[in-house]
């Protein structure tokens, strides 16, 4: 790839290069010298603030240290830079080691923090440690720079030296992050998760990115040190550490050019100032603001928008790549993945209950179960991204229960994820070919155009994740998945977003691979994709296995069905069926051929709705159907791509949520999201937009419909259990009188009495004269107290009418659990 | 004929001109950062003295930050050194002085400063200039007026961790050393201590019976200001930063009483009536008091434009001048030692607690060879 | 008699961090987003009052609510250049256009001021209370007494009224907040008026005892980022300790062997008490808390999910 904006960069800091040489002005040359020395440390700090992500304010720190040590031991010792240098770049080395063994993995802030303490720590000791460093007033009179005995002098010959090490030092960290290395910090920046689940070690290449930032800081401060030919404490300063970072701002976190661009920039600017006299810092700062509010990623970023990177058309040839065949039949009945008496709280939540699961070698276990049952969880115990309380997980009789994710992956297990977890900038080829470890480069992409081609994406090899449709982006995941020659494959979701045709295909690949002897796990939702896939079937419920077997047993099952479509309930009250004559007036809610998008994914197409004043309307489907994705339309939270909303007549689809609220929608979310630091009272109170007396009215009204939240009223929300934030939810979004309530899976994980308890509850708000639209996977329970309702699947409305008529037709089962 | 008159009144007064010298010198002095109160003073006094220069002698400057950072004072160097002026006023921060001092050998061009870091004229540097008595013998007058004329036994050192901090620190110590009593406390203080309580409170605990100073203007007030609100009657004897008029117009005049400073001048004083009409000509310039680091300034460029009108056209000459000659300037008479430190005296200034304005009871000139 | 002076002394510092740390973490729960300019922002408070004073010698009481609102107007500034231009861009980007601001802001008052410390007007004027040979300055007590009820009338704001307590919901989740009809971005250009105000404030109360220079910036901006860190990251309770702890390692911690003269023996010489020695010791204690407890003394998981 052929990065021009880089070039053009490189090209302009050459011209003032060139520039300042002909020129011969000591001065000219100083300046620039200086800037070289600026742009060595910028080039360090983007390993770690760039490549690695981690905003460390330690990077004058090193240039200090290396100062000091090549300074004192040129005077003390009379060492010259070159003799020096093992000590005045392998310091600041040490030093980092021993900073990020502590404090590597913290958080940002918390990093960053320590960073600056250390600093802080360093030039304390620098101004204190007075027979060593001379304290505050350092040491003057060190020696120019000298290579090999010979002394360089100032003016053209350092400017050339100092700019032959910044090409130096260039060159180097453009081979670092080349290829390979720059994919994996790119991995690891944007999806920490996959990377660890690709077996990249993050820890490691933390460090290693911490340690080379220091190096390079060590470097530049000693040749720092050589041409002021003084050391003092304020090379140890926080002002230091903001100009490397505003160079790195500057001129982009990635890509050499841009830091020695950024810093012939930041150290130049000053320079061509001075005839402000005093206000050129006062420019300085003013300028700063304005390229970081322009210019995003820099002048780097600016440049690429300008100049996009000309692309590399031509794929490699594929080089073969073999998947580990597992001899099948005769040891089929061999358990690969062997899961006993699985456990997970996650606070008061049970996300795993006890679960044993087998996965035999060579074949295809579907894991199904309602939202919220545990299988993301499950999967996550199994490749170590969370670790389980009780049980074990056991691969070909290995234990590997609580191994770090990236080991897991070593050991032969590959997954995908539930949102595809690809790095936009990387193409397709280099996002697979980062899950072949120890290989060069073009193997690594050879070997990869063979797994696209396996999967079907070998077309797209040379694109931009970014720009790929979310087939592709499934197709690219996997076959990253298939590099790493893993003997179980664990695959969440991975027919989501995919049409027909697509699903056909990616479940037909799927089959050729298993009956190449793969081993796979697949999350799904989709009985039709499953049942053209799977072997056998298990079904998870609340944490719990439910139901293992063949496809059609497990899909017969009444548990499963109970699981998915919910009971009739236990309820006194029969279901009415509400509003049953009501005429057709103006509809409160109104959509028409909406379109919602989630970048190139659409998540909704052409959805046609209507709900009349005081309707109860139900809105059907499985997980990943869309419900949520209209609520959020509907509320304001997604923008639509295509077509409009009314309410009450009027077109709200421009309006902030915040202002649809206000004109009379009330939102529950799905998840519940109450306000954890407020107490119930705070949570109802901050919903309603009356006066003080309405205010008031209204809490002791939702205290008189949830009699359980009346008794916890100055309870902060996070204590409430997991009913009653339900409660607490329903009971704000109803706070401000609204006519319409949209309520996006109340019976999430609640249990079957909760259930019931919120549920029922929607006649009585109907009653009142609010409209209801309510989002369910328990559909029994929802067409019981609904007047309407909408089949929602993949995007598209499938089927609605009258909440009776529903109840009985076979679209609701199709929609959830196939034909 | 009255053309022909008109012409020859012409061309002499051009003939006049042109006999009038004209050099630049420009002004590099710390305008931003922690020392921009001193880099203000340097500026006003070198100022002050290049438009009102001696009759033959007009000179052009140009004013330039250096910032608190040595590379930004080299930089700065470099660009004023490249246009070949005549001499350059540098700033007092002595980092920057010690970065400075090869590239003015490089350009052969002095360099005027007041800058009191002792290391400066130690480099073997024959173009540096310091027009402030350096910090030996700023403290020596400082520990001999305390020792002598107050009669300090116990003295407790309280300094600052800066350059300026740590070099004076130091020299205190030295004399008192050679006075044969050592200090009964020491503590460094950051620029940004706020609340003296606790370094006062340990004086104090060591029974100190008078505090010796060497802090910047801000953290001199600060502790003036606890000493008295805390009740310590103990003599203080300050250090140059005090002499400020930013510090003593932070003070009130009563938490001045028993307080005495070191300075190379007070201006403020007005002593003579060279100094007086000095006064009166800064204030009305430049709206404020002078410090004795605007009047150092002040003498050192008038000492240059004195070697200029006498004929020292040229740097070499100029730096063939300011080593030789001497000067009698408005804080003393300024002559070479033959490294460079041209000001070899210092007062005390104490003030009565009823005004701001000091009287100089002390004057010490250290004679002591090299 | 002493050690109470110093405690004194210390809930005067104490307090007035306390500000600039609530206004520092106000802005960072709202927003996730971290202020480096809260430190210069004090600093322009102090310079704030000292140019109200020499527009117009008001009495300095009447200062106060003056600052309060023109460094409420001065937080609304802020947000609109440094922060909602930069809403969807990674942290940083916001960390460096605040420290921008925080150059123009101290270059500005380099220009406009002059780089010499000096005084903003007092409060209650000059004078002190003296009870034996406590000491008890005027423009101390006003500091505690200012901030007391600052800190009181935002703990009434946030609890005992609507708008406060959408504040609070705003900060804890922004989306939801939206979607229930709280204006999301006044609010948060709201709490940033808030917190500038905070930070003013300080620095007018400052401004007077401690002067004022265009340098001073730095060095509160770094105590009200470790206030918070130890106190806890988003703790409104935990900037004010971690404020507290600060002030007291920087007044009390240097004066112990004032207070306990047995400790100057035992010692021998070795330096552990000095003015460097606190600040050593603070900044290990830091390091300590930022590896084996992170989230701060007061951090606790406010925000525990059932």
């Amino acid at each position: 790839m052929k990065r021009r904006a880089d070039a053009i960069l490189l090209l302009a800091v050459v011209c003032y290069g060139a520039y300042a040489f002909a020129t011969g002005s000591s001065y000219t040359l100083r300046v620039f010298s200086v800037a070289g020395i600026y742009a060595l440390m910028a080039i360090g700090y983007q390993f770690i603030f760039g490549q690695a992500g981690a905003l460390a304010l330690s990077q004058g720190t090193f240039l200090g240290i290396g100062a000091y040590t090549s300074g004192i031991l040129a005077l003390r010792f009379g060492l010259p830079f070159d003799a020096a240098l093992p000590f005045s770049v392998g310091l600041p080395v040490l030093l980092a080691l021993l900073v990020a063994v502590p404090v590597l993995h913290l958080r940002t802030h918390y990093f960053a923090l320590a960073t600056l303490i250390v600093g802080q720590m360093a030039l304390l000791v620098a101004t204190e440690w007075q027979d060593l460093t001379g304290g505050a007033n350092g040491l003057g009179g060190i020696d120019g720079i000298s290579l090999a005995g010979f002394l360089i002098r100032p003016g053209w010959p350092l400017a050339a030296a100092v700019w032959s090490a910044v090409a130096l030092g260039g060159s180097l960290a453009a081979w670092l992050t080349r290829g390979r290395a720059g994919h994996a910090y790119a991995v690891l920046r944007d999806h920490p998760a996959a990377a660890a689940a690709i077996g990249l070690d993050a820890a490691r290449l933390r460090l290693f990115a911490f340690l080379l930032s220091a190096a390079f800081a060590g470097f530049a401060g000693s040749i720092y040190v050589h041409v002021i030919r003084v050391i003092s404490p304020d090379v140890l300063g926080f002002p230091l550490m903001v100009t490397c970072l505003t160079i790195v701002m500057i001129g982009g976190r990635f890509g050499i050019a841009g830091a020695i661009a950024g810093a012939v920039l930041v150290i130049e600017l000053p320079e061509w100032f001075r005839p402000l006299r005093q206000y050129y810092l006062l420019a300085y700062g003013v300028i700063l603001l304005a390229v970081v509010i322009a210019a995003p990623g820099g002048l780097i970023g600016a440049l690429r928008l300008l100049l996009p990177d000309r692309r590399d058309p031509l794929p490699p040839a594929a080089i073969p790549l073999s998947l580990p065949a597992i001899a099948r039949a005769s040891d089929a009945s061999d358990a690969l993945l062997d899961i006993a008496g699985l456990s997970r709280r996650f606070g008061g939540v049970r996300a795993l209950d006890g679960v044993s699961l087998t996965v035999r070698a060579g074949e295809v276990l579907g894991l199904i179960g309602p939202n919220g049952s545990g299988k993301t969880t499950l999967l996550d115990c199994v490749t170590g991204l969370a670790a389980p309380d009780h049980g074990h997980i056991r691969l070909a009789g290995i234990d590997i229960t609580g191994l770090r994710a990236d080991r897991v992956a070593h050991a032969g297990i590959a997954r995908t994820f539930q949102n595809v977890a690809l790095v936009d900038a990387m193409t397709a080829l280099d996002s697979v070919a980062i899950a072949r470890p120890g290989r060069d480069l073009a193997t690594a992409r050879g070997e990869a155009m063979t797994l696209l081609d396996r999967v079907g994406a070998a077309d797209i090899a040379m694109h931009p994740c970014g720009g790929l449709a979310g087939g592709s982006r499934r197709r690219v995941e996997i076959a990253r998945a298939l590099a790493l020659q893993p003997r179980l494959l664990l695959l969440d979701e991975p027919a989501a977003g995919l049409n027909e045709t697509e699903q056909a295909d990616l479940a037909r690949r799927l089959r050729d691979l298993s009956r190449d002897g793969m081993a796979m796990l697949v999350i799904e939702h989709d009985m039709a994709f499953l049942a053209r896939l799977v072997d056998r079937m298990a079904c998870l419920d609340g944490g719990r296995l439910i139901a293992e077997g063949s496809p059609a047993a497990v899909r017969g099952d009444a548990r499963v069905i109970e699981a998915y479509l919910g009971s009739k309930g236990h309820s006194s009250r029969p279901p009415q069926p509400m509003g049953a004559g009501i005429a057709v007036r103006r509809p409160i809610l109104s959509v028409h051929a909406l379109e919602v998008r989630y970048g190139d994914l659409v998540a909704l197409h052409g959805i046609d709705l209507d709900i009349q004043p005081g309707q109860a309307v139900a809105l059907l489907g499985a997980n990943g159907a869309g419900k949520t994705t209209l609520m959020k339309a509907i509320i304001g939270l997604l923008p639509p791509a295509a077509g409009d909303i009314r309410f009450d007549g009027a077109s709200i689809a421009t309006l902030s949520p915040s202002r649809r609220a206000r004109k009379g929608i009330g939102y529950c979310p799905e998840g519940r999201r109450v306000f954890p630091g407020l107490s119930v009272t705070e949570n109802l109170a901050v919903a309603c937009w009356g006066s003080a007396a309405q205010r008031q009215h209204k809490i002791n009204e939702m205290f008189a419909m949830f009699p359980a939240l009346a008794a916890r009223r100055h309870s902060p929300a996070w204590q409430l259990s997991g009913g009653e934030q339900q409660m607490l939810a329903i009971g704000r979004s109803l706070m401000n009188a609204p006519r319409l309530l949209l309520l996006d899976e109340p019976s999430l994980g609640l249990s079957p009495r909760l259930t019931d308890e919120v549920i029922d509850r929607i006649p009585g708000i109907v009653a009142t004269g609010t409209a209801v639209l309510l989002a369910e996977q328990n559909a029994t329970r929802a067409l019981g107290v609904c007047d309407t309702a909408y089949v929602l699947v993949g995007g598209v409305v499938t089927a609605h009418g009258p909440a009776a008529e529903l109840a009985t037709s076979d679209d609701v089962r199709a929609a959830f659990l196939g034909v | 004929m009255k053309r022909i008159a008109a012409a020859c009144l012409l061309l002499a007064a051009f003939a006049h001109e042109a006999n009038a010298v004209e050099i630049t010198i420009p002004v590099l002095v710390p305008l931003t950062g922690f020392l921009a109160t001193e880099g203000a003073s340097q500026r006003n006094g070198a100022i002050l003295a290049m438009t009102t220069p001696p009759a033959g002698v007009s000179v052009t400057y140009d004013v330039s930050d250096t910032g608190v950072s040595p590379e930004v004072a080299v930089n700065a160097l470099e660009r004023a050194a490249g246009e070949a002026p005549l001499a350059i006023v540098a700033p007092m921060l002595g980092t920057q002085m010690l970065a400075m001092l090869p590239v003015a050998l490089e350009y052969k061009t002095p360099l005027l400063t007041i800058s009191g870091t002792a290391a400066i004229t130690r480099q073997g540097n024959p173009y540096v200039f310091r027009f402030f008595p350096d910090d030996a013998t700023t403290k020596t007058a400082q520990v001999r007026y305390a020792l002598e004329s107050k009669g300090v036994k116990r003295p407790a050192v309280i300094y600052q961790t800066t350059a300026y901090g740590q070099s004076g620190h130091a020299e205190i110590l030295k004399a008192l050393k050679r006075a044969g009593i050592p200090p009964v406390y020491e503590e460094a203080l950051d620029v940004s201590v706020k609340d003296m309580t606790p370094v006062l409170a340990k004086a104090r605990a060591a029974g100190a019976d008078a505090l010796l100073l060497h802090l910047h203007s801000g953290p001199s007030a600060l502790l003036l200001k606890a000493a008295a609100s805390g009740g310590y009657r103990l003599p203080i004897i300050a250090g140059s930063g005090l002499s400020q008029p930013s510090a003593v117009d932070l003070l009130e005049p009563s938490e001045l009483a028993d307080v005495c400073a070191e300075t190379s001048s007070s201006p403020i004083s007005a002593e003579t009536p060279a100094m007086r009409s000095f006064l009166d000509a800064y204030r009305r310039r430049f709206n404020a008091d002078p410090d004795g680091f605007a009047v150092a300034q002040y003498d050192g460029v008038g000492m240059a434009l004195e070697a200029v009108a006498k004929g020292a056209t040229t740097p070499a000459a100029l730096t063939q001048a300011l080593a030789s000659t001497s000067y009698a300037g408005l804080a003393m008479t300024y002559r070479s030692d033959g490294h460079g430190d041209m000001a070899h005296s210092a007062v005390i200034i104490c003030y009565d607690g009823k005004t701001r304005i000091p009287t100089v009871v002390a004057h010490y000139t250290n004679d002591a060879p090299d | 008699m002493f050690a109470l002076q110093l405690l004194f002394n210390a809930i005067v510092l104490g307090a007035a961090y306390a500000l600039v740390a609530l206004g520092f973490v106000l802005v960072l729960n709202a927003t996730g987003a971290v202020n480096f300019s809260q430190g210069d922002l004090v600093m322009v408070g102090g310079y704030a009052g000292l140019a109200l004073f020499t527009w117009y010698p008001a009495p300095g009481i009447l200062l106060l609510p003056l600052v309060l609102l023109g460094m409420a107007a001065l937080g609304l500034l802020v947000a609109l250049t440094a922060y909602f231009p930069l809403r969807r861009r990674p942290p940083e980007t916001v960390f460096i256009s605040t420290i921008a601001i925080g150059i123009i802001l101290q270059n500005g008052a380099n220009l406009l001021f002059g780089p010499e410390p000096k005084r903003a007007p007092a409060l209650l004027g000059e004078g002190e209370i003296r009870v034996g040979t406590l000491v008890f300055g005027l423009q101390s007590i006003a500091i505690v007494a200012v901030a007391a009820g600052l800190i009181a009338g935002l703990h009434i704001l946030f609890s005992h009224t609507q708008f406060g307590r959408r504040l609070r919901a705003t900060a804890q989740d922004r989306e939801v907040a939206s979607a229930i009809g709280i204006p999301v971005d006044f609010m948060v250009a709201a709490t940033f008026a808030v917190g500038v105000a905070l930070a003013g404030v300080a620095g007018l109360l400052l401004a007077r005892g401690f002067f004022v220079t265009p340098t001073d910036g730095a060095n509160y901006m770094l105590k009200a980022y470790v206030a918070v860190t130890i106190g806890g990251w988003g703790s409104i309770p935990g900037a004010v300790v971690g404020a507290g702890l600060i002030a007291l390692f920087e007044v009390v911690y240097p004066a112990l062997p004032a207070l306990f003269p047995a400790l100057v023996p035992a010692l021998d010489g070795l330096p552990l008490f000095s003015q460097n020695a606190s600040v050593i010791v603070l900044d290990a204690l830091i390091l300590l808390i930022l590896v084996f407890r992170p989230q701060g003394i007061l951090g606790a998981a406010t925000k525990a999910r059932a």
